[in-house]
């Protein structure tokens, strides 16, 4: 049994990949669930008075426990520069993040004692839920997307395929010299004004019915059997779209990736503002 | 003519490769078509471009069709060109130099522009929203200072300067943002200046503050009584003890029990557990307290204990306590048992010579004596038998039929009992108001003028009918008004000395008889009250004992009557007067019958009742009105001057 049990921490260890989120075998995540119902359970269990908010013992508590846990939260942003193995890898630290950050949801709620209004104690909660809750999405995206990014790469990195592109469009321009002037025109868009990334939305659109190379292809297709011989464009133009999809797909991930902790970040720190502005309230009107 | 055609490429380490045609032909095909002279490999240039001329001492380049080229970045469609003088052409990304070299049109074809491919694009700049207008930096920054400038510098600067430098509205506002809760009722018209309350920054409110309005509150109890009754702490509430000292929350303070921003009705604590920290069991820890343990009105409140009067006295009753409610039902059904009247007797009966007294208690002069065990009742000095009065047919019911007064066939509990304004209580009841319209105190109409006796003055009683009887008699002898037998004018001399005499004692006698009638059975005063004969046969001087009748037997708890009115129930649910006999009968109901529907705090299907549903906290004048803590507070003092800030707003607003 415990040579098994050896074998598989061996295993695990030697994994290329245990996620964040099955980190130590959920340890985080029982940490967390335990300590929110604990503070659920005495939440329930009490009653003071006259009623439960901020300003009982609980209250407190659940104060102070709650803004530590935002700062020692917020210290992620520094120590993930720092990527370190082991006990207190980065990928644990991560983990921790996490779930802990989920169990906020429970102690901050308790710690209002359902008490909201239009006043600085409420800012500080409904930023902080909306930083939990884009943090909620990047989780999502992470456990998520790269898997898919991983797939739609096909083991090229972003600079082959850029590399790719381009040299399609070398061969676009060398398929394209026979082509007179209308066509010629159609392919010289396509590769001059096929845009890649753009605006945040653009990024995250699935179709791009603008795309200079798709409209030249849809042009050059509806030609055949013309005057021309458009078969060696289209065959390129095709190569070439089925490259600027698999780019636009990356892009549009990574666009996933990333756009939540543009709001993640800059929700953190009016938290902390607001957080500061909520305590030292409190003990100015003590 | 012929030229030469230099195709140059230059190498990314600036090293230039030449390839030179020469040709033969005066005419030069330029453009993308492979048979072209001059053929230029790029969609920007047509399949057949242009033409270049060769001609003596020059050339001419002719665009075809539509096509264009540049010169000097100048779209132009034909240049003619001398030979020796250097011209230049660009055709898409190509540029044609024009030279000549030992006599020889020279043209050097270059591709001055790179292709797309050349400039390999940062692929971050592609696939990274960091590319887009997007700032994680400045969105953070923006958010904190936003968020700090507005809920902290804003908030603390209308604090901090001097308050003539903020204007009140920037202050009301600043307060809104750093309100933690709703502030009761009675405090909301401070939400426009949080230092009202919270006079120094950092420092809890304090008691001083409160009491600028509050002034008349008084305490619940001795404060070491109350150190007594609530017990050793245990170790977590020394802990929290500890740490609420640590952040300068000092102990006992009115907040402590009274916590604001708690919504509307939130200032006055609702719960049972303020009071039964202390009374849950303080009988073990403070013996001689006079109150009984309690913990919860369902299962552990103890019998009501009516307070009642065991010795009349209209300025100083001696009151009290001993009795509880059961207590108080067995003495009455001993008391009814022994005083039941005889077979046959009418319900007016009561009154008449021999009968027992519906006082029911061995008072002196009362008829029989009681045992001890039927004593427990109530001494008010007065009779009142609320059976006959309630009874439906009998003496008081035919009269009040008779009376025409507004009472119906027969006399209801609101007859004589009327509820306060607010419907909680009940106004006293007096001789003049309830009783005078039946127990009429008329002793003589005469001339269509009643004459009624004073109530309530013995003295002046007896005084009145004195001064009245006498003075008739002698207005009688004096052939005043009143006189028995007229005489005609001019008797008056034959009047003698003698009849004078005998009619100033005639009418003594006949205004002490009336006197002695008026406190004899029979009388005015007998029926209601306990009358002392005189101290000797001869003389007036009797004596009607002392009165004291309760506004409410239960001064520690209110009940609000005006709540009970629910559906059908009637007075007679809780109160069985139409029974009761005698006026030492305490009409109290039980706690069980409040228990029917009442339980305690957390009570599951009964109406949950906190200790504060019906007591009060601070100890007040006995005097005041009970209507509940919440109503108290409300009708603290606010006007009297004091030099508290809170208190000059209240001033201010409510003379607005």
């Amino acid at each position: 049994m415990a040579r098994k049990s050896q074998a598989l921490t061996d295993r695990r260890s030697g994994a290329a990949h245990e996620s964040f989120l099955r980190h130590r075998g959920f340890f985080y995540l029982k940490y967390a669930a335990v300590v929110s119902v604990c503070a659920i359970a005495v939440y329930a269990l009490t009653d003071p008075t006259p009623r439960h908010n901020g300003g009982t013992w609980l209250g407190y508590t659940l104060g102070v426990v709650s803004a530590l846990l935002i700062v020692w939260l917020t210290l992620l942003g520094l120590r993930k520069r720092a990527i370190t193995a082991g006990r207190w890898s980065l990928k644990g630290w991560t983990s921790a993040h996490i779930y802990l950050g989920l169990s906020l949801i429970v102690l901050a709620t308790l710690h209002t004692g359902f008490q909201f209004g239009w006043n600085v104690h409420t800012l500080a909660y409904a930023l902080m839920m909306i930083v939990i809750v884009s943090g909620a999405f990047g989780v999502y995206f992470y456990a998520t997307i790269p898997q898919r990014m991983s797939d739609n790469r096909a083991e090229k990195s972003t600079e082959q395929m850029l590399e790719e592109i381009a040299a399609l469009d070398d061969d676009l321009r060398e398929a394209a010299q026979p082509l007179s002037g209308e066509n010629a025109l159609l392919v010289q868009r396509a590769i001059e004004r096929t845009r890649l990334g753009g605006g945040v939305l653009e990024r995250l659109r699935t179709s791009h019915p603008q795309c200079a190379s798709g409209r030249a292809l849809a042009a050059l297709k509806a030609q055949r059997g013309g005057s021309e011989d458009v078969g060696p464009v289209t065959a390129v133009l095709e190569r070439k779209i089925v490259m600027l999809e698999r780019a636009r797909r990356h892009i549009r991930y990574r666009a996933l990736l990333e756009l939540w902790l543009y709001i993640h970040v800059p929700a953190t720190f009016g938290l902390l503002a607001a957080l500061i502005a909520h305590i030292v309230s409190v003990f100015f009107f003590w | 003519m012929t030229a030469t055609l230099r195709f140059v490429t230059r190498r990314a380490n600036g090293r230039e490769t030449v390839r030179t045609v020469e040709t033969a032909s005066n005419l030069l095909a330029v453009g993308r078509a492979p048979e072209c002279d001059i053929h230029l490999p790029d969609l920007r240039v047509a399949l057949r471009h242009a033409q270049i001329t060769v001609v003596s001492g020059g050339f001419v380049i002719d665009a075809s069709g539509d096509n264009v080229f540049s010169v000097n970045r100048r779209s132009v469609r034909k240049l003619e060109g001398r030979l020796g003088a250097p011209a230049a052409a660009q055709f898409g990304p190509y540029t044609l130099t024009f030279s000549e070299a030992a006599g020889r049109l020279v043209i050097d074809i270059e591709r001055v522009q790179q292709t797309a491919a050349a400039a390999a694009p940062d692929a971050d700049a592609v696939f990274s929203l960091k590319s887009t207008w997007l700032s994680k930096r400045a969105a953070s920054w923006a958010a904190a200072l936003l968020v700090g400038a507005v809920f902290l510098a804003f908030p603390l600067a209308s604090y901090t300067m001097k308050p003539n430098a903020v204007a009140p509205a920037a202050r009301i506002q600043a307060g809104q943002l750093w309100l933690s809760g709703e502030l009761s009722d009675p405090h909301k018209l401070l939400a426009g200046d949080c230092s009202a309350c919270h006079e120094a920054a950092f420092v809890s409110v304090r008691d001083e503050t409160c009491v600028g309005c509050h002034e008349d509150t008084a305490h619940h109890a001795k404060p070491d009584r109350m150190t007594l009754a609530r017990g050793a702490p245990s170790m977590v509430q020394r802990g929290l003890r500890t740490v609420a000292d640590t952040f300068n929350k000092p102990a006992g303070r009115c907040a402590e029990c009274h916590a604001e921003h708690n919504g509307a009705d939130g200032v006055a604590p609702a719960d049972a557990q303020s009071c039964t920290t202390c009374h849950d069991g303080m009988q073990a820890r403070l013996p001689d307290a006079a109150v009984h343990d309690a913990s919860d009105f369902g299962r552990d409140h103890p019998e009501f204990r009516p307070t009642l009067v065991a010795v009349a006295d209209p300025k100083a009753p001696t009151l009290t306590r001993q009795w509880t409610v059961p207590d108080l039902d067995r003495a009455r059904k001993e008391r009814e048992a022994l005083l039941k009247p005889p077979a046959g007797a009418a319900a007016c009966d009561g009154f008449a010579a021999g009968q027992p007294n519906f006082r029911g208690l061995p008072h002196p002069g009362a008829g029989a004596g009681l045992p001890e065990s039927a004593r427990a009742g109530d001494d008010s000095g007065l009779v009142f038998p609320h059976d006959v009065h309630l009874a439906k047919d009998g003496c008081v019911a035919s009269l009040a039929q008779r009376l025409d007064a507004g009472f119906g066939d027969q006399l209801a509990c609101a007859d004589c009992h009327t509820p306060t304004e607010s419907g909680a209580g009940f106004l006293p009841v007096s001789m003049e108001k309830s009783c005078a319209s039946c127990h009429s105190l008329v002793f003589e109409t005469v001339g269509g003028l009643t004459r009624t006796l004073p109530h309530g003055q013995t003295n002046a009683v007896i005084a009145t009918l004195l001064d009245f009887y006498q003075a008739r008699v002698v207005g009688a002898a004096l052939g005043g008004e009143g006189a028995e037998d007229r005489r005609r004018p001019g008797a008056a001399a034959q009047r003698t000395a003698g009849f004078r005499e005998a009619a100033f004692a005639q009418a003594s006698g006949r205004a002490a008889a009336r006197v002695r009638a008026v406190f004899a059975e029979g009388g005015a005063c007998y029926g209601c009250h306990e009358i002392t004969p005189p101290t000797a046969p001869e003389r007036l001087d009797f004596a009607v004992a002392p009165v004291t009748l309760r506004d409410t037997f239960l001064p520690k708890g209110v009940f609000d009557h005006g709540a009970h009115e629910i559906g059908d129930l009637a007075c007679a649910d809780c109160h069985a007067a139409e029974t009761s006999r005698t006026s030492a009968d305490v009409l109290v109901p039980s706690i069980a019958g409040c228990q029917d529907c009442h339980g305690g705090e957390h009570a599951m299907a009964k109406v949950q009742s906190s200790c504060v549903m019906c007591h009060g906290f601070h100890a007040e004048d006995p005097a005041a009105p009970k209507l509940g803590p919440t109503r108290a507070l409300r009708e603290a003092r606010l006007f009297a001057p004091a030099p508290h800030p809170a208190r000059s707003l209240f001033r201010e607003v409510a003379t607005r």
